[in-house]
């Protein structure tokens, strides 16, 4: 899956930041070969590569994969394209065809439940669709749910997500235990990766990532348990690859998503899902927790610390709801300074670490074109600029008692043609920033913000009551099972 | 020799074998000390002839005997006392010698003076005669001979039993004597030197005689011990002036008659043999003439004799190994595998020399050893498909008794041979003989097949294993350097070894290699990997560099200095430091032909990536530890962290056995010196924090006993101990240690220890304790040592004075120990100041109202936008009630000292945490050590982790802080790491955690219940999604 072409030559040759902060290449090391192709689409629409090594980039791909028809497509429209490769690959979508015949005979009687729509409301309805049922009432064999399985990989090597989407749905109804159900959940992950179109479909790609979290953690515990006393390193190493999948993949859940086309509204998948205008924001939050788990980290830190861009964007566009990351992240930011650094984290470094706020501001600038070329951050990348902007105001602010206003625009480099004041106005109204405006000084003056010493006393004494409420509590308990023991 | 002294013995007579090897050995002890007190030394005034203990001995006794003999005749008793006395100490020595023959002549003097000396009481006027002086002596004597003779009575009639027999046999006797000496010519001169005083010059005379009566008959004996003759006496002329030792076979005195008559033959056969003679000469390495020459069997034969020999009591090991190996080089021409068993008997015996487990290898003979291991190699390389194999134990056993039966028989063979030769001399027909020799010979060989070859021409089989041999060298390269002092000449001489030991691993790591076992060159890897990752590049190849220049050129010290100064570069010449006939330059060649070497970092990665492979789970941890050893020494801080987290060693480091654990630690304390010069104090202090400040940084790093439980360990543990210590060229200097642990720890709690009312997060609790006991000495002299230098600067910190406490740093002259010593400096003076600025905001920001920001930037002469971070940070984080005026470019400062009630409050409220805190734990720790085992396996490594919290009070804020270091605490390590992928390392997300609930009052609280408590527990509590 490593992809060692076109791009790399293009970020040696070029000084572009866009290029030289470009993701893609170090990405695609940790995705499917399929989910590829949106990006190289997508980088194809910007300018910053030469089409001609996108384009190669792309026959090379797709001539691993079984869609042919789309190599031919391709090449077609590329004659400079070798035409032994496009014979091949003729060759190879017979093959496809042929074998797609074969499994759907294989599946049988299986694949004919599924096509008739009523039938199957039915069983699924009457709890009757599992495998129990179907092999004693409809003749379904074992061998033809592993067909069933074959059929469903055929059908994502094809290009057919959403059709592999379906029958592996499926097939893991019937699979249960079987060790193939955890190869179709990666599977059908990966289907949903590139079909997310509706809420839904991005609400079920989100339980489906949760899924292969929640089995991947289990299993390397249930592994810990029945191994000697430790992973292997093998296994950790399996562990630490998965991991870097997930997370990779996360990322068309989190910000690839489609939702704010969503108008319909569906109040049927539950309170448990925010309506669709907070979609966004709820996705930015959900990302950080999955990122930011110990686990999650440590594999990011480890494997692939690129990944701290996102997380970077995420927590300064969800700044007031993710205040519990922010010490953290930084931390983890400056550990691996030495291992990756683009402007979006030495924006964090300069705005929570050095208080450099010249700095922050212009890695904030620098940073503007690195995420409009991102694939997965352009559409947040003015999101993140105002809140970046917005969080450098309000460090500025706590930390002086009067500033000049004119000091204070430039500092987030405002543009000079609007009126400053009437913006600050904005701003302390928005944010409800505790400061006034002096005009005549052509300052701000933040009132002071000292801690009284007997807030300080409650504030630490707060909690007190409840924690020794609870301490008595688990003694109880104790008592209890003690009690139940004896 | 015996000859020159008359040939009989007392145990000629004796025929039989295992008579013979007794003898052998008899003679070895005798020449045990022989050849410690002469023999082994070049000296040139000995080296005409080299007289046997034997023979010494009895030349002094009969020395002495005589001149008493004339003292009593003309009745000069002082004399006599002397001499009796010198005659008793000869006697001394000769029974040391145990050798009873010598006794003999002593006992019959004693007899003899005794009589007289009753005579001479009974002669009265006789008596009355002698001086004063005279008389006394012999009344001194009168005391003390009887005596003896009392004592000696049983001893003094068997040996005139004997005389008086010897007298008898004197003729029939020497005949079979020179039979024994030919049939095994290296016991001859066992044969009894017991010659009494009354057989002497005369008594040669006829044995000699003897001999030339016997030489036909032993010429013809086989054709191989007719060569042996042969070069016995080719060499006679120049033998007489070489030093020989016992090997040598008796020198023969030929009649005239006879070399006459022998002459012509003796030529040709000389001719040829001198050719052969040359090449195995050519291999010897002693200046010692090997005179005979065996044929193969013989060789193996003896080589067997010795081998089985090995280890029995009273054989001297350096005599036996050097016998052995003259043996083996006679093995040279006989083809590579006989070559190589022979060697490798030599190789193990060398391993043999010295029995004491503390004892080492002397440097000489392990340098022959490495010697001899590289001819092994050598041969190896040039059949490369040669493998060694090992005899199993019964094998050896089976084959080493069958070799002393076939000994055995063949010398009752030989002696058979020696009659029908005897029987065929007379017959006549000479001719015939060899080749039937030859014949019989090769139907015995290959009946036992020697120890020196089994099996096809592919596989030798050998004794020992080359891979073990190594591993011994390094064993006792490192024990030499152990025991020896460090700041002797020897010391620094033998460092040059290590050079050798290395690239004989490595080569015998080529041969494994291509032996296709992988697991044993890894072995081999790992010594190589654990004698290069403690250098420096920059010093490993000046080192690599100059071996390979004395390689080639030998000594500096003995070219001459033109050739090895180096002239100035650029033409400019310094007399003072270079040569004058350097003027042009060093001899170009030399710069030319040494090769560039492979970098020691390359080496090292090359090696520890093979050991990661093949190796074994405890190669790979040291080899991992050397890796991370190294690259913290070069300054690679984040590649030697990094490498330590994602092996997830410290996890089972507890586990591993005590050699390992020092390597643990010594990496531990590179790493934190390696963090402190990359300006990571905190992680320095991390990585020190379980070495340091316990006082028992000696004994963790093995560089010294502890002095802790000196009481309580007995002899074995301290032997124990004192095996494991490093040798002095790798210790890390504890200087050093104390100076970057308490400069760290200095950094990290001056500044919290400024800040009140706050209940704070201790780091270090023994630099705090050093600090109190400091600060309450009553009267404090001028620092001393790094310690006072630290405390006294600690001092200086917490009053902000930056100036002191950096001038008191900065003059520490272990600094000059890292390797940039100056940018160390640097950075040690930055930090400081950055610490003292957020001392002194802590401290006297609440005398202030406002402060000029160039007054900051004025006092501690840092740059404008350094101090405004530092204090930012300091607003931000809640710890300093302030805020910058931007107009006036002040710091305005808001804190109020509270009143004493409010001081009061805050107090309680902090002590009323801390109570909590304290019973939340109590219950936990009940709880998890209730439930253990009946959890799952997640809570119960809470649990763990748990449990370290509640005993030491500081891994429970951070069970991967904690435990992390800790080499004994897995368990806490565990917690920490929680099942994830990196280990809690304290800078790993346990930090923020750690901050967070430091600040417990004025930050949310983020930690549920219960998960408050090692890492493990806060871990597993994550809340996923």
């Amino acid at each position: 899956m490593a992809s060692q072409t076109g791009e790399d030559a293009a970020v040696a040759a070029n000084e572009d930041p866009r290029v030289r902060y470009d993701l893609t290449a170090k990405l695609a090391g940790n995705m499917d070969l399929h989910m590829l192709f949106p990006i190289i689409v997508w980088l194809q629409e910007q300018d910053f590569y030469d089409k001609v090594e996108l384009v190669e980039a792309t026959l090379q791909y797709l001539s691993a994969t079984r869609m042919s028809d789309y190599y031919l497509e391709v090449a077609e429209e590329n004659p400079e394209a070798s035409a032994e490769a496009a014979e091949d690959m003729k060759v190879k979508h017979d093959e496809t065809v042929q074998l797609i015949d074969e499994l759907e005979e294989g599946c049988g009687e299986l694949l004919r439940i599924l096509r008739d729509e009523e039938a199957l409301q039915e069983l699924v309805s009457a709890g009757n669709f599992n495998l129990q049922y179907l092999r004693d009432e409809m003749g379904v064999t074992e061998e033809m749910v592993d067909a069933f399985y074959s059929y469903g990989k055929v059908l994502y090597e094809v290009g057919n997500y959403q059709g592999s989407v379906y029958v592996l749905s499926y097939f893991r109804e019937l699979a249960g235990e079987h060790e193939l159900a955890i190869k179709a959940l990666w599977g059908k992950l990966c289907g949903e990766m590139l079909t997310l179109s509706t809420r839904e479909s991005v609400v079920t790609a989100l339980k489906d990532l949760l899924a292969l979290q929640t089995h991947i953690d289990s299993s390397a515990d249930t592994q810990g348990a029945a191994g000697a006393q430790d992973l292997t390193a093998t296994q950790h190493l399996e562990l630490l690859a998965f991991r870097s999948w997930l997370l990779t993949w996360s990322l068309f859940i989190f910000f690839k998503n489609p939702v704010e086309a969503d108008e319909e509204d569906t109040p049927d998948v539950g309170s448990e899902y925010p309506p669709a205008e907070e979609m966004p924001e709820y996705l930015l939050l959900q990302m950080l927790d999955f990122f930011m788990g110990q686990k999650h980290l440590n594999a990011m830190q480890t494997n692939c610390p690129w990944l701290l861009r996102y997380v970077c964007v995420a927590m300064v566009c969800t700044a007031k709801k993710s205040r519990k990351y922010k010490g953290w992240l930084i931390n983890v930011v400056q550990q691996e300074a030495y291992e990756f650094s683009d402007p979006i984290t030495r924006f964090i470094t300069a705005l929570y670490i050095e208080y450099d706020f010249e700095k922050a501001n212009a890695c904030l600038k620098e940073s503007i074109p690195v995420l409009q070329s991102d694939f997965f951050l352009h559409p947040f990348a003015q999101q993140f600029v105002d809140a970046a902007r917005l969080a450098i105001i309000e460090s500025v602010c706590r930390i002086h008692t009067k500033l000049d206003t004119n000091t204070l625009a430039s500092s987030i480099d405002l543009d000079a043609s609007m009126d400053s004041e009437q913006w600050i106005v904005d701003l302390i109204r928005d944010i409800k920033l505790d400061a006034k405006l002096d005009s005549e000084q052509h300052c701000i003056v933040m009132s002071s913000h000292v801690p009284e010493i007997h807030q300080m006393v409650i504030d630490k004494t707060k909690d007190l009551a409840y924690r020794t409420f609870q301490l008595t509590n688990e003694v109880q308990q104790l008592a209890n099972q003690k009690e139940q023991q004896q | 020799m015996s000859k020159f002294w008359g040939g009989d013995d007392a145990s000629s007579d004796e025929e039989e074998e295992s008579q013979q090897v007794q003898q052998q050995q008899q003679q070895e002890r005798a020449r045990n000390w022989a050849v410690d007190s002469d023999s082994d030394s070049d000296d040139e005034d000995e080296a005409r002839v080299v007289k046997t203990a034997d023979v010494k001995t009895t030349e002094a006794v009969r020395k002495v005997n005589k001149q008493l003999r004339n003292a009593i005749k003309i009745n000069d008793w002082n004399q006599t006392l002397d001499l009796y006395a010198t005659l008793n100490t000869e006697a001394e020595k000769a029974k040391r010698a145990n050798n009873n023959e010598h006794v003999a002549p002593f006992l019959i003097m004693i007899r003899d003076l005794n009589e007289t000396i009753t005579n001479l009481f009974l002669d009265k006027p006789a008596l009355k005669k002698l001086s004063k002086t005279n008389n006394k002596a012999y009344n001194r004597l009168r005391a003390r001979v009887p005596k003896q003779v009392a004592e000696y009575q049983d001893l003094i009639e068997k040996a005139e039993a004997e005389e008086q027999e010897d007298m008898e046999d004197e003729g029939s006797d020497s005949d079979s004597d020179s039979d024994s000496s030919s049939s095994s010519s290296s016991s001859s001169s066992s044969s009894g030197s017991s010659s009494s005083s009354s057989e002497s010059d005369s008594e040669s005379g006829s044995s000699s005689s003897d001999d030339d009566s016997d030489q036909p008959d032993w010429m013809s004996d086989t054709s191989s011990s007719s060569s042996d003759e042969d070069e016995g006496v080719q060499l006679t002329g120049r033998a007489r002036w070489v030093k020989r030792t016992q090997t040598v076979s008796t020198t023969k005195r030929l009649t005239k008659e006879e070399e006459a008559a022998l002459a012509a033959e003796r030529q040709r056969k000389l001719e040829e043999k001198k050719r052969l003679k040359e090449e195995a000469a050519k291999a010897k390495e002693s200046k010692t003439e090997e005179v005979e020459v065996l044929t193969p069997r013989q060789i193996d034969e003896r080589l067997m004799l010795l081998v089985a020999s090995r280890g029995k009591k009273g054989i001297n090991r350096y005599e036996h190994l050097e016998k052995m190996r003259k043996l083996v080089h006679l093995l040279l021409p006989l083809g590579p595998a006989k070559m190589i068993g022979g060697l490798m008997h030599c190789i193990s015996a060398s391993f043999d020399i010295r029995t004491g487990i503390d004892e080492h290898m002397p440097a000489q003979l392990w340098q022959q050893t490495v010697k001899d291991i590289r001819f092994v190699l050598r041969i190896l390389s040039e059949n490369p498909e040669m493998r060694l194999a090992n005899f199993t134990g019964d094998e050896l056993g089976a084959l080493s008794s069958l070799a002393r039966d076939k000994a055995e028989k063949a010398k009752a063979a030989a002696e058979r041979k020696r009659l029908a030769a005897e029987r065929k001399r007379e017959q006549g027909d000479e001719e015939k003989d060899p080749a039937e020799d030859e014949e019989e010979e090769e139907e015995e060989g290959d009946a036992g097949e020697s120890l020196l070859d089994a099996g096809d021409g592919k596989t030798v089989r050998v004794v020992g294993d080359l891979c073990i041999f190594v591993e011994r060298l390094a064993e006792e390269y490192t024990k030499s350097l152990r025991q020896s002092d460090p700041h002797s000449q020897e010391y620094v001489s033998r460092l040059s070894d290590e050079g050798t030991l290395v690239e004989v691993s490595l080569e015998v790591m080529e041969y494994y290699k291509r032996a296709e076992a992988p697991a044993t060159a890894s072995r081999l890897a790992l010594i190589c990997v654990e004698h290069i990752y403690y250098k420096l590049d920059a010093i490993a190849l000046k080192l690599a560099k100059e071996q390979e220049f004395q390689r080639i050129y030998g000594a500096r010290e003995a070219l001459h200095p033109a050739s090895w100064v180096d002239a100035g570069e650029g033409g400019e010449m310094d007399f003072t430091k270079t040569h004058p006939a350097a003027a042009l330059g060093a001899p170009s060649q030399i710069a030319a032909q040494l090769p560039v070497e492979l970098s020691p970092g390359d080496l090292l990665e090359d090696l520890s990536t093979f050991i990661y492979q093949e190796g074994d789970s405890r190669s790979q941890a040291r080899a991992l530890l050397c890796s991370i050893f190294y690259h913290a020494h070069h300054d690679d801080f984040h590649k030697a962290r990094d490498l330590l987290l994602m092996s997830r060693l410290q996890d089972n480091i507890g586990n591993a056995d005590i050699e390992t654990k020092i390597m643990h630690n010594r990496t531990l304390v590179m790493l934190g010196f390696a963090a402190f010069r990359a300006g990571l104090h905190k992680e320095a202090h991390a990585c020190l924090m379980e070495i340091c400040g316990n006082k028992k940084e000696k004994e963790l790093l093995a560089q010294g006993l502890g002095w802790r439980n000196f009481h309580d360990r007995n002899l074995s543990q301290e032997a124990a101990e004192k095996r494991r210590l490093m040798p002095f060229h790798q210790h890390l200097s504890l200087e050093l240690l104390d100076a970057v642990f308490l400069t760290s720890a200095m950094l990290l709690e001056v500044p919290t220890l400024a800040i009140e009312f706050e209940s704070r997060y201790v780091h270090s609790r023994s630099f705090l304790r050093l600090l109190d006991i400091q600060s309450r000495q009553a009267f404090t002299g001028e620092p001393e040592s790094t310690r006072d230098h630290v405390l006294v600067a600690a001092q200086k910190l917490q009053e902000a004075d930056w100036r002191g406490a950096n001038e008191l740093l900065l003059k520490l002259p272990v600094w000059d120990l890292m390797p940039n010593a100056k940018a160390v400096r640097e950075l040690i003076q930055e930090k400081v100041k950055q610490e003292a600025l957020r001392v002194w905001a802590y401290t006297y920001s609440s005398l202030y109202r406002t402060v000029r920001r160039s007054y900051l930037c004025e006092l501690f002469e840092m740059e404008r936008a350094k101090v405004h971070a530092v204090i930012s940070k300091l607003i931000i984080t809640g710890d300093l009630y302030a805020s910058w005026d931007e107009i006036t470019d002040t710091l305005v400062l808001h804190k109020r000292e509270p009143t004493h009630l409010q001081a009061l409050a805050l107090q309680f409220s902090d002590q009323l945490n801390v109570l909590v805190e304290g019973n939340e734990r109590l219950l936990n720790f009940d709880a998890f050590a209730d439930n253990r085992g009946r959890r799952d396996r997640d809570e119960t490594k809470g649990g763990r982790g748990g449990g370290r919290g509640g005993r030491g009070g500081r891994g429970g804020r951070g069970g991967g802080r904690g435990g992390a270091f800790n080499s004994g605490g897995a368990g806490g390590a565990a917690g920490g790491s929680g099942g994830a992928f990196n280990s809690g390392f304290g800078g790993r997300g346990g930090r923020g955690r750690g901050r967070g609930r430091n600040r417990g009052g004025f930050r949310p609280r983020t930690g549920a219940f219960g998960g408050r408590y090692g890492g493990g527990g806060r871990t597993d509590r994550v809340p996923i999604l």
